[in-house]
């Protein structure tokens, strides 16, 4: 894959996000984005690099491989139409996929030749995009989920990202003596339901695999800036108090797991 | 580069003509000449390049020219010799061309690919033994049970489809890489609607064969298979399971394919006429040449230009063998190319040409290899990758997308340095990780990678300025995990060395994780898999490498297949494939995998970021960059000192380092050369004076000078872990470095440094967290130290200040830390920079591993010989006139004195005295003159550091004669060197072994004559050194000196000085040679390195690395002020350690037999230690193991990795059983080591043999029915510690005095000790079998130990009493009996077994009670008295443990220190509190029954211990 990035690239225009005061965002511009964009290779990309944002396993890895016929499993473009659709269909496994593909694609040409978004690239994705994706992913989970959920906290961990791994469910403790957690396996070990447990802020995914700091840029996009979404982050708030989160909100009286906290990483 | 090529052009043709005699470099291209030696001349050539990757390890120097005549003579002819001429000129064309000679005449051959590419590093062949070595090591590592997978993951089966020709495929790899790119090929193949055939197939891994049911199934695939492919099968036992099932289905085949892997599998290629049945029938003397004469890694460059080459001559030659031969070349080029496209590519080839059906049908079309660019730039967001730095950096300066910090010239840059498979092959995202994390924190990066594994040049090439030759990065990190030169195969760090010198800044080698997953890494407490330890923590130390941080893991659902079985197991993909990306290389890099494939595949086995680890790589990296860029004036020094034991008189202590007196003259020079050392007193004392406040204050007083009061909010604040310690410790602050609200950092800062004192671990008081603390864990106080450091005093570097302090043995991973080991918390982001004694390589390294230290030797004092005073010396002096009266008549009486005198010395225990008066005939006053004789002399000629080393103060070179006198008396026969007592035993007709023989039993001419000896080896060194040195003693261009003394043989000083002693007709030659050597040895001791070389660290420069260990054994220990390391673990033990082994065991169990009634011991319980092993290449290993009966077996590569049982008729006696109790630190560093005993101690238990000639199996048939378990668990013999905890501390409780009694003592030792390793699961690390441990101690006769170093001894640390089992095994035994126990002293010529007590005695007299010791101690001042208390504490510690001291020794000390009544004045003055601590001493160990006094003495005592404690407390008030 890596290698895609050796090819000579054009950048596209980028969305600087200077630009972002420009409100009319809205789904078309980014299908307009997307259309633009050579769509047979930001398929190909996101067939196979998507994926890779996270940590992959083969559910069926025990039994032989099946031939994948070629076009079989190309998912369809990457759109915010799209991912408003499975989020609506309660798919959030195929939305998540979405949501990177999407995420590639905004971040530009060279993003979607190499099939993951380095860091720096976060700026080049406009504020409505990344708010539009996020704004979806809240509503269609009563606030639980999205990147301004996750941006909060990840806020309330003192941008520790493990502590952060550790609060979304994106890592699991491990039956040691000392207190340690690994990185869940994807896609087996995520939560891919809305259920009572799931915790907050545990969708999208991002990946770890190449570290935090695509996360933390995107946490860090001018799209998430305090006071920015404050309603919708209210929104969350009240929609998660009752849920697992409840004990984190009180400053002092941080969980166990908090306290006893063992930093720790794998994904 | 040119003779490189012109040496293997030569080597070629010769080989050729299978005639030396026939220079046939001339080349014409000779078309139709007899293309049938072709094959034959491929199959030798593999034959060749297969060995030459089996070469690898041995130490021996490479030697860059090729001996011509042996190597093609014995190589090549017998296979070729019936080649003539016209096949010399069909191999020699390619070589031509590669020469560049001759290329432009033959326009037929292809040639750009060669003319293009770059000069290739030492590669594949080096790169071909990752693999076999590593395999090996997995073999030793127990017998797959680290790998759980099955080859279902890697079979793909097409779906059915009519009318297409079905192939199958069935391979077996090491690599793990294979598998997804073998599926991904096969997965594109039969997705392609126009496909030829449909592709089945399945894949093993080699180690999956050991498994019985997988070997059926692999054999029942194989019964149906078309194609067989295997590469890398190097183990063995594997291969011949590989051979015997391919063989079968061979000839049904279509075609067999095997790349480099063990001849026996080779033999199996099959390919239309081409066949390699004949392979390796030349082999050893190739090989065996190989091993001699180390070719360096031009001759592997030059083979694989061959690779590369041949295709294209063959493709002119029309037959089909020549064809079917070329076919093979392209195939290994196709398959080491490795990427899917190429894979599917080859498929295409092999399927075409050889299955019946598609080549009927006319074959399959198929592209080239494809050619990859072979070192370079790389960025994941460059357009392209970079072969000039400049060009790379213009990139750099435009990026969009980068932050202007990137831009500001200032910004720190970091060489990073990669694998090229990791990036070929997309398997980057750990290297994205790292890039991304740097640029996010404002470093620029220029990441180059290589294909080969000789990292040298492209380093010189991307990351030095070509025009000014500076290097254009501030520091660089390797994320390869590989020694520089030659990753895990054949290292060069001579090479490495000079490349990192130009460099010439910090170089940091970081690893992912490659036998384990995350969760297995996570869930170890060994941490890094000891194979991986070896090969990538121990050899890049030997370059200089610092910070093994791992930084990238695997997932076992990344790929699960790969990740779980390989990773476990073998060095993962990249670590072989590097090996495989041999094949072309252009000059262009081309991008030809435009297809992607299911990532499923794809991902299988790729490497992650471990976010926290990236991070805290890469702030540290940054952290190291920086110094670089700082000026001296703005660089904070955080100068940390130790306490320890905890206790006031213990502030500033090191092994054998005067630390303040060190510490003022680094300030002093700091301070010259720029640094803000603003305030530094006139005087060392009034440093002390100032840090400490007054010396008589007690510790915990909050006198000692506080620095900074830290209150427990910004202490939670600051230290994000402190919540970890509450579990322990309880909440912040508690009661250590503490008042009560504020933790206390003790010290005191000058202008830009700080002086300040590392806080103890906290438990060495309490007996219950002694005897506990196996999880414990530092303490609030601790962490504030290092978070003041770090987070408040800002520091730029931190210099922990001699030998040892706490930090490094912290809890946590043994190697290869986490977030959760204390020892990588509390170090931080800090640069690290250690002063380490030279003699202590262990320790160091497990400072280097486990807190990331550039660890900076320094000298151990100037060693003295012991010399005679008091009775001794009164003794000699009547030895001496007995010599000249003896048969004067005045003989006997002389001797009744000498026997007085020696029961005066208390030498009656040593040497058997007849009763006084009693009749004795000559004969017999002769042999008790002679054994006295011997005693005195053993004394007098021991050696014993006097004073404590200064930094910056070599020794002067008169007091280097002790020292020289040691190195000139040992053989070295590697470099041709005669020892000079044996040069002087020769010239009066002697052996010099059979003089120290003699001497040893007392026969006085021998003693007298080895007394001769010994002096004028003194005199003849002396008169050496004297001719080299100026008037003040420094020696002045010895170098110059030397070379005006050899040329004139008469005026040669030794010989002058030689002249007027009878040994003089000493051989001439054999002197010069050794007093050459003896000159350089002189010049590195008196070497001044060890503050230049903390000022490179300082400065953000490379500092040099080098062995620790002996300067006696190892003089290339000197000089010192190197980055110390230790060594190869798998090189242990030597065949030269085995030898010296043997004799110290056999002489054990010699004096044990006589001592014990004339029967063997049947257990012997013994100590491994890590600086011993090092020391002496395994020594003690190689007791233990010539104890039980077995022989280590090297590999080829000369890596001990197997033992075999020695019968029983060669050993001559039973087996003896062992119980080896390893440090830990032996641990940490050898735990392939434990393994293998393990292993061998099992192998021993299960022999089918007389269990009274082999007690190991005795006794395991005992406590199996004992413990109901098999015999095989009950031969359980190899313990240590916990992982990541060290010690009984049984040393601790006696230094603090805080034990009750000697059961809680062995108590501690049960506790702490009993973890045993099991090599049947080895994954397990160290778990904890307290009840056979006891088992085991309950048989022991006899317990043992090792000294290693002549400067240090049995009461010099605490270690050696804190090891010893024996009055716990007088516990245990069922009979009661106290075992006996040994000393072994190898540390000089003549090695000794010496009884315990004859051991604490000898060190009693040569240095507690010797005034030139004390005298030299004190002169040291207030650090000298606390040695001195230290020795006392020590011998405490044997009587507690051992109970084998003497009354008469405390009796003396107190006569010499207490009784004496200006001496404790001195010593009361000198330093209060350790005086305190040694009055507190003779108290505890007359109260503890070890010394019956006079109550006189005693009183006398306890009138000092309140007059010390009033004045003490008084000066507090």
């Amino acid at each position: 894959m890596a290698k895609a990035s050796l090819q000579s690239f054009l950048l596209p225009q980028h969305h600087y996000f200077a630009n972002t005061s420009n409100h009319d965002s809205s789904p078309s511009n980014l299908l307009k984005l997307t259309t633009n964009s050579s769509s047979n290779i930001s398929f190909r990309l996101f067939s196979n690099t998507s994926p890779s944002v996270t940590t992959t396993s083969t559910p069926n890895s025990s039994t032989p491989t099946p031939v994948t016929p070629a076009a079989a499993d190309k998912p369809p473009s990457p759109t915010l139409d799209l991912l408003s659709r499975q989020l609506a269909a309660g798919d959030y496994r195929q939305a998540d996929e979405t949501t990177r593909a999407l995420l590639i694609d905004l971040a530009g040409e060279s993003a979607r030749r190499r099939g993951y978004v380095f860091f720096s690239e976060v700026q080049f994705i406009s504020a409505e995009d990344l708010r539009a994706i996020d704004e979806l992913w809240r509503e269609h989970s009563n606030g639980k989920f999205g990147y301004s959920v996750q941006k909060r906290l990840w806020e309330k961990a003192r941008r520790d990202f493990t502590r952060f791994f550790i609060k979304v469910g994106w890592m699991k403790k491990l039956d040691t003596e000392i207190e340690q957690y690994n990185y869940r396996a994807f896609p087996d070990e995520f939560v891919w339901e809305m259920k009572d447990d799931t915790p907050e802020g545990h969708l999208p995914l991002t990946n770890a695999l190449r570290g935090t700091q695509l996360l933390g840029n995107i946490f860090m996009h001018p799209a998430f800036e305090e006071g920015q979404e404050e309603e919708p982050t209210e929104e969350s708030v009240t929609a998660t108090t009752s849920g697992q989160s409840k004990d984190d909100s009180k400053g002092r009286e941080r969980p166990k797991f908090m306290k006893d906290f063992k930093p720790n990483y794998s994904f | 580069m040119a003779r490189d090529d012109y040496g293997c052009s030569r080597l070629i043709n010769r080989a050729a003509t299978g005639n030396p005699s026939a220079h046939r470099s001339r080349v014409i291209f000779n078309v139709p000449c007899r293309q049938e030696y072709a094959h034959e001349f491929i199959c030798c050539f593999l034959d060749n390049l297969d060995k030459s990757t089996l070469d690898p390890w041995s130490n021996e120097k490479h030697s860059s020219t090729f001996d011509e005549e042996s190597m093609v003579k014995q190589p090549f002819g017998c296979q070729l010799k019936i080649q003539d001429t016209k096949m010399s000129s069909l191999v020699s064309a390619p070589f031509a061309t590669a020469t560049g000679r001759a290329a432009q005449k033959k326009p037929t051959v292809p040639l750009q690919s060669f003319l293009l590419s770059r000069r290739q590093p030492a590669a594949a062949v080096n790169r071909g033994r990752a693999g076999s070595n590593t395999i090996r090591c997995a073999v030793a590592g127990g017998n797959g049970l680290f790998t759980q997978t099955k080859p279902e993951v890697r079979r793909v089966v097409p779906p059915e489809q009519r009318g297409l020709p079905r192939v199958k495929v069935v391979y077996v790899v090491l690599e793990a890489q294979y598998q997804s790119s073998v599926t991904a090929a096969v997965q594109q193949l039969n997705a392609d609607a126009r496909r030829a055939a449909s592709f089945e197939v399945v894949g093993y891994l080699v180690e999956e064969l050991r498994d019985a049911d997988t070997y059926a199934t692999f054999c029942a695939d194989l019964a149906d298979a078309n194609v067989f492919i295997g590469s890398l099968i190097f183990v063995e036992e594997l291969a011949l399971k590989v051979k015997a099932a391919v063989e079968k289905e061979r000839d049904r085949m279509d075609a067999v394919l095997v790349f480099p892997s063990m001849p026996e599998v080779m033999r199996l290629n099959k390919l239309g006429s081409f066949s390699m049945s004949q392979l390796g029938q030349s082999k050893s003397p190739f090989f065996q040449l190989f091993k001699r004469k180390k070719n360096d890694g031009n001759f592997a460059d030059s083979m694989l230009k061959l690779v590369r080459t041949l295709p294209k001559v063959l493709k002119y030659l029309p037959s089909d063998k020549a064809q079917d031969a070329r076919l093979y070349i392209l195939s290994l080029q196709f398959w080491l190319g490795g990427s899917p496209d190429n894979l599917q590519n080859f498929l295409k080839m092999i399927a075409g040409s050889y299955v019946p059906a598609l080549k009927a049908a006319g074959g399959i079309k198929y592209d080239d290899p494809v050619l990859y660019l072979d070192a370079g730039i790389w960025h994941p967001l460059a357009p392209t990758m970079y072969e000039d730095v400049k060009e790379y950096l213009n990139w750099y300066d435009t990026r969009r997308d980068a932050d202007p910090r990137l831009k500001d010239p200032n910004a720190p840059v970091i060489g990073l340095v990669l694998q090229r498979s990791h990036i070929v092959t997309g398997d980057d995202g750990h290297y994205v990780a790292v890039i991304m994390e740097l640029e996010a924190r404002g470093a620029k990066v220029i990441p180059i990678f290589a294909g080969g594994l000789d990292f040298s040049g492209p380093t010189q090439r991307y990351l030095v300025d070509p025009v000014t030759g500076k290097p254009m990065v501030n520091a660089v990190v390797s994320l390869t995990g590989f020694a520089l030169v030659g990753g895990p195969a054949r290292q060069d760090h001579p090479r490495a060395i000079a490349a990192l010198q130009k460099l010439d800044v910090p170089y940091i080698v970081a690893l992912p994780l490659v036998f384990q997953t995350t969760e297995e890494w996570l869930n170890s407490t060994l941490g890094l898999h000891p194979i991986q330890v070896a090969l990538q923590v121990a050899l890049p130390e030997l370059d200089g490498g610092m910070e093994p941080i791992v930084f990238a893991g695997r997932d076992p659902r990344t790929g699960k297949p790969a990740a779980d079985s390989i990773c476990s197991v073998f060095p993962p993909s990249p670590l072989i494939a590097e090996l495989v990306l041999f094949s072309h290389f252009g000059h262009t890099w081309r991008v030809v995998n435009k297809c992607f494939f299911p990532l499923l595949v794809l991902d299988a086995g790729k490497s992650h970021a471990l976010h926290k680890r990236v991070e805290q790589l890469c702030t540290r990296a940054i952290r190291w960059a920086k110094l670089k860029r700082k000026t001296k004036e703005e660089k904070k020094l955080a100068i940390t000192v130790f306490s320890f034991p905890p206790d006031k008189g213990n502030v500033g202590t090191a092994a054998y380092l005067n630390v303040f007196s060190s510490i003022y003259s680094v300030l002093k020079d700091l301070k010259n050369d720029g640094y803000n050392v603003e305030g530094l007193p006139d005087t060392p004392e009034e440093l002390i004076e100032e840090v400490i406040h007054d010396k008589e204050a007690q510790f915990n007083s909050p006198n000692l000078n506080v620095a900074y009061r830290m209150n427990v909010r910004e202490y939670q604040q600051l230290t994000s872990y402190a919540s970890l310690l509450e579990e322990n410790w309880g909440k912040p602050p508690g009661h250590l470095n503490s008042d009560g609200e504020n933790l206390l950092v003790y010290g005191k800062q000058y202008g830009n440094i700080f002086i300040g004192v590392q806080p103890t671990f906290g438990y060495e008081g309490d007996p219950m967290r002694l005897l506990f603390s196996k999880s414990a864990s530092p303490h609030h106080g601790f962490a504030a130290y290092y978070t003041f450091v770090e987070k408040i005093f800002q520091a730029d570097a931190v210099l922990h200040f001699g030998t040892h302090g706490s930090l490094e043995f912290m809890p946590g991973k043994q190697v290869g830390m986490s977030d959760t080991c204390f020892p990588d918390s509390l170090i931080g982001n800090i640069p690290n920079i250690y002063y380490y004694a030279a003699n202590n390589p262990s320790e160091a390294t497990v400072a280097k591993r486990r807190s990331y230290a550039n660890t900076i030797s320094y000298l151990t004092p100037p060693a003295e010989n012991a010399g005679l005073y008091k009775g001794l010396k009164q003794l000699s002096e009547l030895i001496s006139s007995y010599q000249s009266l003896k048969d004067s008549g005045r003989g006997p009486q002389i001797v009744s004195s000498i026997i007085s005198t020696a029961k005066q010395c208390n030498l009656d225990k040593d040497v058997p005295l007849p009763e006084e008066g009693e009749e004795l005939a000559p004969k017999e006053r002769d042999l008790i003159v002679g054994k006295v004789y011997a005693k005195i002399m053993e004394i007098e000629s021991r050696l014993l550091p006097c004073g404590l080393h200064v930094i910056g103060e070599p020794p002067t070179a008169i007091e280097a004669v002790a020292t020289l006198v040691n190195i000139a008396a040992l053989d070295r026969p590697e470099d041709g060197i005669t020892s000079l007592p044996g040069i002087l035993a020769e010239t009066v007709g002697r052996n010099i072994e059979d003089v120290y023989r003699g001497s040893d039993k007392g026969i006085l001419a021998d003693v007298e004559l080895l007394r001769q000896i010994t002096e004028a080896s003194r005199g003849a060194i002396t008169s050496f050194v004297e001719k080299t040195t100026n008037s003040k003693g420094q020696v002045v261009d010895v170098t110059n000196k030397l070379s005006t003394i050899l040329g004139f043989g008469l005026s040669e000083p030794w010989v002058q000085y030689l002249s007027k002693t009878k040994f003089l007709r000493a051989d001439r030659e054999k002197l010069r040679v050794l007093f050459g050597f003896l000159g350089e040895c002189l010049k590195l001791i008196v070497a001044d390195n060890e503050l230049g070389s903390l000022k490179l660290a300082l400065e953000g420069s490379y500092v040099e690395p080098g062995p620790g260990g002996d300067p006696i054994r190892n003089p290339k220990v000197l000089p010192t002020g190197k980055n110390i390391h230790a060594l190869d673990p798998q090189a242990i033990p030597t065949t030269a350690a085995m030898k010296s082994a043997k004799i110290v065991v056999d002489r054990l169990l010699e004096r044990q037999k006589a001592d014990n009634g004339g029967k063997y011991p049947e257990t012997v319980a013994l100590v491994l230690w890590g600086t011993d092993n090092i020391k002496t290449y395994g020594e003690s290993l190689a007791q233990v193991m010539w104890m039980i009966g077995v022989q280590p077996i090297a590999d080829t590569f000369g890596r001990v990795n197997r033992v075999e049982p020695v019968s029983l008729e060669e050993l001559g006696r039973p087996r003896v059983d062992v119980v080896v109790n390893c440090s830990g630190v032996f641990r940490d560093l050898f735990i392939n080591q434990m393994n293998l005993l393990d292993r061998a101690i099992k192998m021993v238990a299960e022999l089918d043999e007389p269990v009274e000639m082999n007690y190991v199996r005795k006794h395991a048939q005992e406590q199996a029915a004992e413990l109901g378990v098999s015999v095989r668990e009950a031969a359980t013999r190899v313990f240590s510690n916990a992982s990541g905890s060290y010690s009984s501390n049984v040393n601790l409780a006696v230094e603090n005095a805080t034990w009750t009694d000697e059961k809680q003592l062995q108590d501690m030792y049960l506790s702490r000790k009993s973890f045993a390793f099991d090599s049947d699961a080895p994954g397990a690390g160290m778990k904890e079998k307290r009840k056979a441990f006891e088992l085991a101690l309950a048989t022991a006769d006899a317990t043992f130990q090792n000294l290693d170093s002549s400067e240090i001894s049995l009461t010099d640390v605490s270690h050696y009493f804190d090891s010893d089992p024996t009055k716990l095994v007088q516990g245990l035994r069922k009979d009661g009996r106290a075992p006996a126990s040994y000393i072994a002293d190898t540390t000089t010529a003549n090695a000794q077994v010496r009884t315990l007590s004859e051991t604490v005695r000898l060190d009693a007299r040569t240095k507690l009670l010797n005034p030139k010791w004390y005298e030299g101690m004190m002169k040291s001042g207030y650090e000298g008295v606390r040695e001195i208390e230290k020795r006392l504490t020590n011998t405490v510690g044997w009587s507690a443990t051992s109970g084998q001291v003497d009354n008469w020794v405390y009796e003396e000390a107190n006569n010499t220190f207490i009784e004496d009544e200006a001496m404790r004045k001195r010593l009361m003055e000198t330093n209060p509190n350790s005086f305190r601590k040694l009055v507190q001493t003779f108290l505890e160990a007359s109260g503890r029954g070890y010394w019956e006094t006079s109550e006189e003495n005693l009183e006398r005592l306890r009138e000092l211990y309140s007059e010390v404690e009033d004045k003490i407390e008084g000066i507090d008030r």
